[in-house]
C-alpha cells in the first residue's frame, strides 16, 4: 500500500510540472495593469523561456483577440536575451484594448515547441467603463485633424532618392526644347530672345552694300544677284511699309506702293528694278553690266528716298516725303 | 541688255501668233458679254490642251461661249445633254446594223467634235460619266472593235449646277481631277446686263465669221510648249502645292483641319501647263508669278478635299488657295 502511494505521488507530481511548462519551456504573462479603463490598452507582458535552437510558434500570432472582449491592438517584435547555459528567454508585449466594462479572464497563452505546448497562467482584467456627465450636451465625432503640412512629405520618395537623375532629365529635355523652338523652328538660324532687330532702313543699306560686295554679277551670277537684290527690296517694303511684300508679285507691289504717298516719287525706279529682275530671274536673259548697275542704283535711290524721318522732322514735315 | 537669242525669238513668235487671240476676243465680244474670265480659261484650256469644269447658275452663257469660240475657230461643235437615262454609247456611239449593208456599221457619238460641251454632267450615271472622261484622258475612243482618235484640238467644257443638288451623281474626286481647271462664272454686272438685253432683243442678226482654223490652234500649242518656266517658278509651284498637303510646314497650322486632302501632282502639271498659257496670252515668252498666281485658283479650287470642319465654318476652296498664296513666299 505505501508502494502505491508513493507511485502515485510521483505520477501527480509529474502532471503538476506539466501543467506549467512543456518539456523545458516555460511561459510566463504579467498585465501592466489588471485594471484598463474602456477605450484604453495595456500591455501584457509575456516571457518565454525555452531551449536554444529550438523553434516555437506563437499561436497567437495571427490573431487580433484574446476573447470576445478583449482585442489585441498590436504586438511588439519578440526581443531574444540568450540567458547561457543552452536557454533563451523571448521577451514579447501584446497590446490589449477592450470596450465593454466587466472583469475578463486573460485565458492562458499558449507557446509550441517541437509539438508540446507550454501555457501561461489565467489572468484577470477588470474594464472600467468611462464616467458620462449625462449633464452635458451630446455632441458629434470631432473632424479628423490635419496633419501640419510639410512640403517634403509630398514629394514623392523616389524624387528625393533620385534627385540628381532628375535634373539630368530636365536639363535635357530643357535644352532639347530650347534647340527645338530657338533654332530648328526659325529656320535654322539662331535667334537670341530679345535681340533686337536693326531697322529697315540699316538693315536694307547693311545688306545691299554685302550684295555688292558679293561681285556675284561680276562672276556671271546675274540671276543670284538679282534675286538678292529682289529679296532685300521686299524685306524692306515688308518691313517698312508692313504690307507682306514677300509674298507679292511684282505688279501686287507696285500696285500696293501706288496707294502710298511715300513712295510716289520713287515707284517708277521700282517699278524699273522688279520688271528687269523678273526677265532676269524668270526667262534667263543676261543683262548688261549697265543694267546691273543702274538697278543697283535705283535700289539705293529707293531706300534713301524712302527712309524714315527722324520723329522732330518727321513732324516738321509732316509726312512730306514727296521731295525726296 | 543682251538677251538670249532663244527668249528673244521666241517673244517675237508670240508677239506674232497671238494677234489671233486678240481677234478671238473681239470676235467673243460680239456675241458674249463680260465673262472675260470664262473666255480667257477657254483660251488656257484650248491653249495647254485641256479640258474645263464649269460652275455657274444656268442662263450665264456657257453654251453660247463654247459655240462662239467653236464657230470662230471654224471647228465642230456638239452637246450632250446629261440625264439620269443617259448611256455610255450615247455618247461616245455604238454598233448598229445595217440592213442595206447586212453588216454592223459604226455610228460615232457626240463626242467626235472639237467643242464638247457637256451640259450639267453630274445628272448622269457614273458610267456615263466614266466614258466621257476616259475619251477626254485618252483622247481616242472605243467602239466595238475599232478606236478612233479624236479630233484635235479637243476641249470638253463640262458644267455644274452648283444650285441644285438633288438627283445628281457627284463626280467622283479621281474624275474631277482630270479637268485642268473648274471655273465658277458668277452674274454679270449691271452695265453688262443691260447690254446682254440691248444685244439678245436686237433684230440684228450677227454672223460669226470664222478667224482662225483648228491646225492654227495646234500649231499655236506648239509655240506654247516652247515658253521657258524657269526652275524657281517650278519650286513655287511644289510650295503651292505641298501647301495644300502640309500646311503646318509652311506656318499655315490653321488649315490643317480644313484640308482633308491635297492636290495631286496632276495638279502642279496642270498649273504649269496653264500658267504657259496664260503668260501666252500676256503675249511673254516666259513664265513669271504672276501668271502662276492668275491660274492658280482655277486649277486647285477641285483639287482640295475640304474636310467637314471647313464646310462647318463656311470656308470654300478660294479661300484656302488665298491663304496659302499669301503665305508663300514670291520667287
Amino acid at each position: 500500500m505505501k508502494f502505491i502511494n508513493r507511485i502515485f505521488a510521483v505520477v501527480m507530481l509529474a502532471c503538476a510540472v506539466c501543467g506549467m511548462r512543456a518539456g523545458n519551456t516555460m511561459v510566463i504573462a504579467r498585465l501592466d495593469s489588471a485594471q484598463l479603463l474602456m477605450g484604453k490598452t495595456t500591455a501584457l507582458h509575456l516571457e518565454i523561456v525555452q531551449d536554444k535552437g529550438k523553434i516555437g510558434i506563437f499561436p497567437l500570432e495571427q490573431s487580433d483577440t484574446l476573447s470576445s472582449a478583449i482585442e489585441i491592438a498590436g504586438k511588439t517584435v519578440p526581443d531574444t536575451v540568450d540567458l547561457g547555459n543552452g536557454r533563451i528567454q523571448i521577451n514579447r508585449d501584446l497590446i490589449l484594448q477592450a470596450f465593454d466594462s466587466g472583469m475578463y479572464v486573460v485565458k492562458p497563452i499558449p507557446f509550441i515547441v517541437n509539438g508540446d505546448t507550454a501555457m501561461s497562467k489565467p489572468l484577470t482584467l477588470k474594464v472600467m467603463p468611462v464616467k458620462v456627465d449625462e449633464k452635458q450636451d451630446i455632441h458629434g465625432f470631432k473632424p479628423v485633424i490635419e496633419p501640419p503640412f510639410k512640403f517634403f512629405d509630398w514629394v514623392p520618395d523616389v524624387l528625393i532618392d533620385y534627385w540628381w537623375a532628375f535634373l539630368l532629365a530636365f536639363l535635357l529635355v530643357g535644352g532639347g526644347l530650347c534647340y527645338y523652338f530657338l533654332w530648328y523652328k526659325k529656320g535654322r538660324k539662331f535667334v537670341m530672345p530679345g535681340r533686337k532687330r536693326l531697322p529697315p532702313y540699316e538693315e536694307a543699306m547693311i545688306n545691299l552694300n554685302r550684295l555688292k560686295d558679293s561681285n556675284l554679277w561680276q562672276n556671271g551670277q546675274e540671276k543670284e544677284y538679282f534675286t538678292g537684290l529682289t529679296d532685300i527690296l521686299r524685306v524692306y517694303i515688308d518691313r517698312r511699309f508692313e504690307i507682306n511684300a514677300v509674298e507679292m508679285t511684282s505688279t501686287q507691289i507696285i500696285d500696293t506702293l501706288k496707294k502710298n504717298d511715300e513712295t510716289r516719287a520713287v515707284n517708277e525706279q521700282l517699278s524699273m528694278i522688279l520688271e528687269m529682275a523678273d526677265v532676269v530671274k524668270f526667262a534667263n536673259v543676261r543683262p548688261l553690266a549697265d543694267d546691273n548697275e543702274m538697278a543697283f542704283k535705283r535700289a539705293v535711290n529707293f531706300i534713301e528716298a524712302t527712309k524714315p524721318l527722324p520723329v522732330a522732322d518727321a513732324k516738321g514735315k509732316k509726312g512730306g516725303r514727296g521731295n525726296a | 541688255m543682251s538677251e538670249t537669242v532663244n527668249i528673244r525669238e521666241l517673244n517675237d513668235l508670240i508677239a506674232s501668233k497671238s494677234n489671233f487671240v486678240n481677234m478671238i476676243k473681239q470676235g467673243m465680244d460680239q456675241t458674249i458679254v463680260g465673262q472675260k474670265h470664262l473666255v480667257d480659261s477657254l483660251l488656257i484650256a484650248l491653249l495647254a490642251n485641256g479640258h474645263i469644269l464649269l460652275e455657274g447658275v444656268p442662263g450665264l452663257a456657257k453654251t453660247l461661249a463654247i459655240k462662239t469660240l467653236a464657230s470662230l475657230i471654224d471647228a465642230r461643235f456638239s452637246r450632250i445633254q446629261f440625264t439620269p437615262d443617259l448611256l455610255p454609247a450615247d455618247v461616245v456611239g455604238t454598233m448598229v446594223y445595217s440592213i442595206k449593208k447586212e453588216s454592223f456599221e459604226v455610228k460615232k457619238g457626240p463626242v467626235f467634235a472639237n467643242f464638247v460641251l457637256a451640259d450639267e454632267i453630274n445628272r448622269a450615271p457614273a458610267k456615263v460619266q466614266s466614258a466621257l472622261l476616259e475619251a477626254m484622258q485618252e483622247r481616242q475612243v472605243t467602239i466595238g472593235e475599232s478606236t478612233f482618235s479624236l479630233d484635235d484640238p479637243f476641249l470638253v467644257l463640262a458644267t455644274q449646277n452648283p444650285i441644285e443638288q438633288e438627283g445628281t451623281y457627284p463626280l467622283p474626286e479621281a474624275q474631277v481631277d482630270r479637268f485642268l481647271m473648274k471655273v465658277v462664272i458668277g452674274y454679270p454686272s449691271k452695265t453688262e446686263e443691260a447690254s446682254i438685253i440691248k444685244m439678245n432683243i436686237s433684230p440684228e442678226h450677227k454672223n460669226i465669221i470664222p478667224l482662225v482654223t483648228p491646225r492654227d490652234i495646234v500649231e499655236t500649242r506648239e509655240i506654247v510648249q516652247k515658253i521657258y518656266v524657269d526652275e524657281k517658278i517650278e519650286r513655287y509651284i511644289v510650295d503651292i502645292v505641298f501647301a495644300t498637303r502640309f500646311p503646318e510646314e509652311y506656318g499655315l497650322k490653321d488649315l490643317k483641319g480644313m484640308i482633308s486632302f491635297g492636290a495631286s501632282p496632276r495638279a502642279s502639271i496642270s498649273m504649269a501647263l496653264a500658267a504657259r498659257a496664260y503668260a501666252f496670252l500676256k503675249g511673254r515668252g516666259y513664265v513669271i508669278p504672276e501668271d502662276v498666281r492668275a491660274v492658280c485658283h482655277d486649277v486647285m479650287r477641285h483639287r482640295i478635299g475640304l474636310s467637314y470642319e471647313a464646310e462647318a465654318n463656311n470656308i470654300g476652296a478660294d479661300e484656302i488657295i488665298s491663304e496659302i498664296l499669301d503665305k508663300i513666299a514670291v520667287p
